[in-house]
């Protein structure tokens, strides 16, 4: 336990000042259907070109609906997924290419926290055996009655009551289910925490308490959040930077005031007008102005923006050419030939 | 549109429903009455497990064993639909007059029947119409709730839909036979932002071409303030606070609806922490005798212990607490910086 504490300080003194996490150009292809038996299988670009820096202690908040590959990213940076093209360095390290003991050390330090409390963790197990499962599978403890102890100091931490160890997940609420799966992910003192969804499934009332638990474990702990959320209503209140995905590309990253106060690319306006507002006053009139934003079929083949068939900006350099996904003014980035114009 | 006609065209009375299981008699609802007039949206909001599901099902006479009405009533224009022969005539009405969208799109509809099946099937039953009439009202509406293509779109299967297309495909077959009442249970709760804020703009659409009157479940507060007049909020299988959605959001009376209203993400606030409501609902198994959100509530008092009557209140609405209109919640230290609405 205090070794393990020792390499936890040690590390963050060496390199306080370089990003925790860098991505660079980061692709995730998958094989779709082959068009014949036995033919080559048809690429899918689930991500493309995929580029940020993630300060320590920073939370960075990933927002894209389905299919637009969040979650792909999330497990892409876990290294669950064969990395097809760039990089992604952790602490200095690049670890796009790691693999057996050297990845099962790094699962250490990047650990996951799941959406759906109810069916991440299993019935047939206590919380004290789920909680100090990660410590037995990676060796820091031989029984489970040693991991006891540690696993206690880790219900503390997450607000748990102590008489809960015994128990099975079953007579847990959601927001308590969650918060043994957020205590299982900090067992092994990661620096690094992906959490994809980890509130989508809880109540409203529930949401918060979750949220405002996971900010505090950041400040005592020090921790990194990537925090994966489908829409940008709760990300607001734990990111720092938010990066919107859409279809595999980053269209927009930018600081999280500046995102909310001043949207640079068409689809995050998008995104920020489809969340519902507890306003009586902003009611819908039922005009469906969204309805451009999704054609039936996206044409993504050929040259030109991504976006360019759901924009109403779309112009003739929009179809010809991509937009590099580049730092514009106030310290955005976005990938619109639109932006400076507008 | 309501004023015309006196009589609501829905009434549930001080409805009971009990579930004997293994463990005991759970009492999902515990006196539950609202109504609604012809035209009107009403939104039933509330927490998982405080008995809004259960409520829609009761209505649609859905509520199969160990589950039973124990007490109360349920009126259809003034007729019950639970002594005998109003159960006759609920069979007719139900599928008809009455609808119900369900939550979740990907499970509702039938994996071997095409989409035309589905609607033809609904049309020949409750309309009695030839199978090619009910064809070409198939395609009428397919095109209603904005499916693009809907003659081809007929002869496909649920899985060559998108999960926003299958609940569009959902609404129209509740749709099919004009009824005069809609119950939509959480109908986005699985769908994208972007497709929710579609499938919103259609009810409402609908709902003001149609005349249609509809109860909305949820439990997204932002959905409620966007599509809906009235407003009932349960926890613990009763109503606990009731009114216009105008008196309900800007003068919350009870603790409980002040606190899901402050712990509900809006856009322009910039709080850095959510506020959240501590604890979770009581157990349904054994129901406090008192309020059931005494243990919860930051106000309570011992007067508390006793069940709060229901009460009008001066705007208009109805509310079951001993203290209502007091501010329950203290004001957090960072007060929100006035954000603009969009």
């Amino acid at each position: 336990m205090t070794d393990q504490s020792n390499r936890f300080e040690a590390d963050h003194a060496v390199a306080a000042d370089m990003p925790i996490l860098s991505v660079r150009g980061l692709g995730v292809t998958f094989d779709g259907e082959r068009e014949r038996p036995f033919g080559p299988p048809k690429k899918i670009q689930a991500l493309d070109n995929i580029t940020f820096d993630l300060e320590r202690g920073k939370t960075l908040g990933l927002v894209g609906e389905s299919g637009s590959g969040k979650s792909t990213l999330g497990r892409a940076i876990l290294r669950r997924l064969p990395i097809s093209e760039g990089r992604v360095i952790f602490d200095g390290r690049d670890i796009s290419n790691v693999k057996g003991e050297a990845l099962r050390r790094l699962t250490r330090d990047i650990q996951l926290i799941f959406q759906d409390p109810y069916t991440s963790l299993n019935p047939r197990m206590k919380v004290l055996e789920l909680i100090a499962e990660p410590l037995l599978v990676h060796g820091l403890v031989s029984s489970l009655e040693e991991a006891r102890d540690q696993v206690g100091e880790l219900m503390r931490l997450v607000n748990l009551p102590l008489d809960a160890l015994d128990r099975f997940p079953h007579g847990f609420s959601g927001g308590q289910r969650q918060r043994i799966g957020i205590a299982r992910a900090l067992a092994l003192k990661p620096r690094l925490i992906i959490a994809d969804e980890p509130v989508s499934a809880l109540d409203v009332s529930v949401r918060a308490q979750v949220v405002n638990l996971m900010q505090d474990l950041q400040q005592e702990l020090g921790l990194t959040y990537v925090f994966i959320a489908h829409d940008l209503s709760v990300v607001r209140h734990i990111s720092h930077d938010i990066a919107i995905l859409h279809r595999g590309h980053m269209v927009e990253m930018a600081e999280r005031d500046a995102l909310y106060d001043t949207p640079e690319h068409p689809y995050t306006k998008v995104l920020l007008s489809a969340v519902p507002e507890p306003d009586p006053a902003l009611r819908r009139n039922g005009d469906c102005a969204l309805e451009a934003h999704r054609p039936p079929e996206l044409n993504l083949s050929g040259p030109g923006c991504r976006y360019r068939d759901c924009c109403d900006k779309s112009g003739g350099h929009c179809q010809r050419e991509a937009p590099p996904f580049a730092k514009h003014r106030g310290g955005h980035w976005a990938a619109c030939w639109h932006v400076s114009t507008d | 549109m309501a004023n015309a006609h006196p009589t609501p065209i829905l009434e549930v009375r001080d409805l009971c429903v009990e579930f004997d299981t293994m463990a005991g008699l759970v009492q999902g609802l515990r006196g539950v009455s609202f109504s609604v007039m012809p035209g009107e949206t009403m939104a039933l909001v509330g927490e998982s497990g405080s008995g809004k599901s259960v409520t829609a099902q009761a209505i649609m006479g859905l509520i199969g064993l160990p589950g039973r009405i124990s007490s109360g009533d349920i009126l259809w224009k003034g007729q019950s639909l639970l002594t005998r022969e109003g159960q006759k005539a609920a069979g007719k009405l139900r599928g008809k007059s009455v609808s119900m969208v369900f939550q979740d799109p990907m499970t509702s509809l039938n994996p071997l029947m095409t989409i035309g099946a589905h609607l033809i099937e609904v049309l020949r039953r409750h309309m009695g119409l030839s199978k090619d009439k009910a064809f070409a009202r198939g395609v009428e509406l397919l095109d209603a709730v904005g499916i693009t293509e809907p003659k081809r779109r007929m002869g496909q299967y649920p899985h060559e839909f998108s999960g926003g297309m299958r609940q569009r495909v959902m609404i129209a077959l509740a749709i099919a036979c004009e009824p005069e009442l809609l119950i939509a249970d959480e109908p986005t709760t699985a769908l994208d932002v972007t497709i929710q804020a579609q499938v919103l703009d259609l009810l409402a659409d609908l709902q003001k071409s149609m005349g249609l009157s509809i109860v909305l479940i949820t439990h997204d507060l932002g959905i409620v303030a966007g599509l809906c007049e009235k407003v009932a909020v349960m926890y613990a299988g009763s109503i606990v606070e009731a009114g216009t959605a105008k008196t309900v959001f800007d003068h919350a009376e009870h603790p409980y609806t002040q606190g899901l209203i402050r712990s509900t993400p809006r856009l322009d606030d910039r709080r850095a922490r959510l506020i959240s409501i501590d604890g979770a609902p009581p157990s349904l198994l054994h129901p406090p005798k008192g309020c059931a959100f005494q243990s919860r509530c930051p106000v309570s008092s011992r007067q508390c212990d006793e069940k709060p009557a229901r009460q009008a209140t001066p705007e208009g609405g109805s509310v079951s607490c001993w203290t209502p209109s007091v501010a329950a919640w203290s004001e957090p230290s960072e007060s929100p910086t006035g954000g603009q609405a969009r």
